[in-house]
């Protein structure tokens, strides 16, 4: 074809722009090209940019420190550095942060882990009674939003140290001390909770996945079960083991919701409540180095995992499939199993939602007299206690930031579905080319960093107009972009492996049948990766509806979310609104995911205890 | 050298009924094969055998001990059964060399680092895998982790051996190789070996015994020669053999017309009337099948009818013919270039011995002497 065009051009045009004429020409036929250039510059606009602008206002003077620099701004100063690492305050701001950051993560690994551990073996392996309602029960704790047991704990256990109505404890008398209500200790409870889930996930995936055949061969030579379990299991286990520990340990340390909830009244600050004081003191060149922290610590946890991971492919690939196997009798230790797995369901999803619910519906919690019960706090026009504010369901405030809530989760979940199919769609195309690998790794950068310092990133880039883009600080557009690049590398992780399993063959033979491209986009691909687009964006949009670490810098009185909502009236000490909001946002999400179940016939605990 | 016995055994996932009342004795020192479809319950029975899997009904036996019964509720398990067992999928645990995985056996046998290290040795030369020792599985060819497998099993020098479909993995080259190369193993060692496989080649040309299994019932246990050329049911004589039997069914349609022929012709020659009037199907292998040339006289006693050619498929040894009678269509194989031409009329010939008749119940209508 090419030849032919050629002709048409005078001979004393140059072979290279005929060259790039036709290929221009191409397009038509085949635009792919011209979507890997797009993908390419939106992925370096939207990802590398603001992280390199986060790392320049580490380096650079801001406004507000001129006169105490001594420097212009934008002059290069090593002033934020020292002010983190080696000033008067920097133990305040960064090194007890620090310290209690790692703590936490590593006492909220140490709970989660031997009990996630145990009840996918649990589940996995033995005869306890129905596996699969605990497989899909244990996951709920992950699915609510992570600081409902932190609310929950306060509402229990909260003591005169804060303002506001007390909690239960104390109507039956006890008044707890702050160890007990506030601090490192309830952190690590409430997220071990909440990442528990994530242990039994990963590990009892894994231990499904091992083939039974190499238990049942060592079997045959005579290894004793101590033996296999001490030779073969735990060697192939060990690296699901590792990537189980570096994804909660890396999850804690970026989390938000729990630390500020009940570290505050203490003043227990890990790094992402530190990061958010000096985010809002306006020490945007600190905070800098505080996302700077935690970018690095997360980005050695997820390099770190995705070593193990590899390690763990290269062991479960050979002849893996999972054989049906007999399962351990548990003899008669089979009910108190079951009865020892179902507390931790009623304590980890059960008992934390009743609290917000009771605490909504009484006016001095703990008192359960029927003149005590009321349902002001969702319906009423004027609370008595809670002055100006109107009951949840028609209060305006709250109806507006559900509004929000939707509508941003929604758009980000369809704008990170629709681009991580489009990611995966390309990389399938050019595979091992040097674009697939840019986009591939580019798009899974987000990960790498804490949700809180992607937020700060994106504050510091687009606060201020940037070429002929105006400041989009306090607009829903700013949170949209913000949260569907951050949910990219679920959906382009998904996209990739699924395009990756399909092949090109299906769209390169409607493709010799004459269809143009558009048509093999929405009549081949499209339908049959609809499963995997439908996955892309609802589980983006429920994680949506209850992200509050990334959207919480981002918030203004006009754009406020049901998350940021929560500490709005937290701040305000309005106990039983925030609970109500959260209870809010419970619903939703887990009608969502209870959506997503039926739709695409999968859930999150699919291929566990079945 | 011992046997092992099957009495009954039934195995049951649920409803669903894998091995149905299995009565079966692998003698001493022989090389069985378990044939049939997959899903047929064969991977099953091996599994019993190795004590994997524990019956639901019967009782095994290895000599004079009692494997499993289900009546006294003796069972031994694996460990203490002596078996070897190589699965299809080999099974080589990914986390260990080459070397690690062939003494793991002999280590939990408490054997000392020198007989280790001898008989690794020995293994390696065997199956031809010396120079391999330090590597992992997955840095190995299909065909040098099957050899693994194989020596890590032999490594304990079991008495029985077991290995389900432990060719299918290999391409057609490497698998004819592996054919030969287990039958020579199995000659000097001197084992019993019980093989699962799917490919009726594979049981064919490697078994002294062959178990036609399906749907968990034994449809037939005799020689291959035998199995091949006397079927006991109808299954028996569809799965074995490629090209494919040709069937004539009497109530079909198409093929039913064929039968009617056959049938005619069988009730002059057999005298075995009463039991050949329940005929139901008649087989014909495509070899049994055979063109009579122009001028040349058939023997006597032969069953002619002429035929149309309908296209003629060169494999290279041989050339598959497909001819129909009527509309029936079915095929035959001769080792001599086809004179004739699509669309042209042949005359074929069938010796009376060559057909295999079975009744409604798919069961073989005995031959008994011609008339």
């Amino acid at each position: 074809m090419s030849s032919r065009k050629s002709k048409c051009l005078s001979p004393r045009v140059p072979v290279s722009l005929v060259r790039s004429w036709n290929r221009l020409l191409y397009l038509r036929y085949d635009p792919t090209h011209a979507i890997a250039a797009i993908l390419t510059v939106i992925l370096a606009f939207l990802i590398l940019a603001p992280i390199g602008a986060m790392i320049m206002t580490a380096f650079r003077v801001q406004f507000r420190d001129q006169a105490r620099i001594g420097q212009s701004v934008g002059e290069l100063t090593r002033y934020y550095f020292q002010r983190v690492a080696s000033s008067r305050v920097s133990n305040l701001l960064f090194w007890t942060p620090l310290v209690n950051t790692i703590a936490v993560s590593f006492f909220v690994v140490a709970i989660s882990l031997p009990l996630g551990i145990l009840i996918a073996w649990l589940i996995v392996r033995t005869d306890i009674p129905s596996p699969r309602w605990f497989a899909s029960a244990l996951i709920i704790p992950y699915i609510l939003p992570s600081w409902t047991f932190a609310l929950a704990w306060l509402s229990i256990l909260k003591n005169r140290r804060i303002a506001g109505v007390a909690g239960i404890a104390e109507s039956f008398g006890f008044q707890p001390p702050d160890w007990l209500a506030y601090g490192m200790f309830p952190i690590v409870i409430c997220l071990a909770f909440h990442y528990f889930p994530l242990v039994f996930l990963l590990f009892g995936s894994a231990l499904r996945s091992l083939n039974s055949q190499l238990e049942e061969t060592a079997r045959i030579l005579k290894a004793s079960r101590l033996t296999i379990i001490r030779k073969i299991v735990m060697p192939l286990m060990l690296p699901a083991l590792m990537s189980a520990v570096l994804l909660t340990f890396s999850r804690a340390v970026g989390t938000f919701g729990t630390p500020y909830i009940l570290g505050s009244p203490v003043r227990f600050d890990t790094l992402s409540t530190s990061l958010y004081g000096s985010i809002r003191t306006g020490s945007t060149g600190v905070a800098a180095v505080l996302t700077g922290a935690m970018v690095i610590l997360g980005i050695s946890m997820v390099l770190l995992d995705s070593y193990m991971v590899r390690e763990a492919h290269r062991f479960v690939t050979i002849g893996g499939k999972g054989e049906k196997r007999d399962p351990i009798p548990l003899g008669k230790f089979r009910i108190p199993a079951a009865v020892f797995v179902f507390l931790i369901f009623l304590f980890t999803a059960i008992i934390p939602v009743a609290v917000l619910i009771i605490s909504t519906l009484t006016r001095v919690p703990g008192v359960f007299t029927l003149e005590n019960f009321t349902t002001e706090f969702w319906v009423s026009e004027s609370i008595r206690i809670n002055p100006g504010q109107a009951g949840l369901l028609r209060n305006d405030v709250v109806l507006k930031s559900l509004w929000n809530s939707l509508r941003i989760a929604g758009a980000a979940a369809l704008i990170a579905g629709f681009l991580g199919t489009f990611v995966g769609y390309i990389v399938a195309k050019f595979q091992n080319s040097s674009v697939a690998q840019y986009l591939r790794q580019v798009s899974f950068f987000p990960y790498l960093v804490p949700s809180i310092g992607f937020g700060a990133a994106y504050l510091t880039l687009f606060a201020v107009p940037r070429g002929p883009i105006p400041s989009l600080y306090g607009t829903l557009l700013l949170v949209v972009i913000v949260m569907s690049i951050k949910y990219l590398p679920f959906a382009s992780r998904a996209g990739i492996s699924a395009m990756m399993q399909l092949g090109n063959e299906p769209e390169e033979a409607a493709m010799l049948v004459g269809a143009p491209w558009y048509k093999r986009l929405t009549r081949i691909v499209i339908p049959i990766q609809k499963g995997t687009l439908v996955m892309g964006i609802l589980l983006p949009f429920i994680s949506g509806m209850k992200e509050l670490s990334l959207i919480v810098m981002l918030a203004t009185p006009g754009t406020e979310f049901l998350t940021t909502q929560v500490l709005r009236y937290l701040d305000y000490n309005y106990r039983q609104l925030a609970n109500g909001v959260t209870l809010i946002i419970v619903f939703i999400v887990i009608l969502l995911t209870y959506m997503l179940q039926r739709l695409t016939g999968s859930t999150l605990a699919k291929g566990l205890g079945g | 050298m011992q046997d092992i016995e099957f009495k009954g055994v039934t195995k049951k996932y649920g409803s669903v009924v894998a091995v149905d009342n299995l009565d079966l004795t692998i003698p001493g020192g022989s090389f069985v094969t378990l044939l049939g479809p997959s899903g047929c319950g064969k991977t099953t029975t091996l599994r019993m055998i190795v004590g994997l899997e524990i019956p639901s009904n019967g009782k095994i036996r290895l000599g004079a001990r009692v494997l499993y019964s289900s009546t006294t509720g003796e069972n031994i398990p694996p460990e203490k059964r002596g078996m070897g067992l190589v699965f299809q999928s080999y099974a080589l645990w990914p986390h260990m060399t080459v070397s690690q995985n062939i003494v793991f056996g002999l280590q939990m046998q408490g054997k000392s680092r020198a007989e280790q290290e001898a008989r690794l040795d020995e293994l390696a030369k065997l199956l031809h895998i010396d120079g391999l020792e330090s590597r992992y599985p997955l840095q190995l060819s299909g065909g040098q982790q099957q050899r693994v497998a194989l020596a890590r099993m032999l490594a304990v020098s079991p008495h029985i051996l077991l290995l389900d479909e432990p060719l299918s993995n290999l391409d057609a080259r490497l698998r004819m190789e592996m054919r030969a190369e287990l039958k020579r193993l199995h000659e000097k060692l001197e084992n019993t070996i019980v093989y699962v496989t799917h490919d009726q080649m594979e049981a064919m040309t490697m078994a002294s015994h062959v178990a036609v299994i399906n749907e968990g019932k034994l449809q037939q246990y005799a020689s291959p020669m035998e199995i091949y050329r006397r079927p006991e049911t109808l299954f028996v004589a569809e799965f074995v053999g490629s090209p494919a039997i040709n069937c004539f069914t009497s109530n079909n349609p198409i093929s039913g017309h064929v039968f009617q022929l056959i049938f005619n012709y069988l009730k002059k020659m057999r005298n075995n009337v009463e039991e050949l009037s329940q005929a139901h199907t008649i087989g014909v292998r495509p070899e049994s099948i055979r063109m009579v040339k122009n001028g040349i006289a058939a023997p006597e006693g032969c069953w002619l009818h002429e035929a149309v050619i309908d296209t003629i498929l060169p494999t290279g040894p041989e050339w598959i013919v497909s001819a129909k009678i009527g509309e029936s269509l079915f095929f035959f194989s001769t080792d001599t270039e086809p004179f004739l031409q699509r669309n042209k009329p042949v005359e074929l010939m069938v010796f009376e011995k060559d057909f295999h008749v079975f009744n409604k119940k798919n069961n073989r209508i005995a031959d008994t002497q011609t008339i």
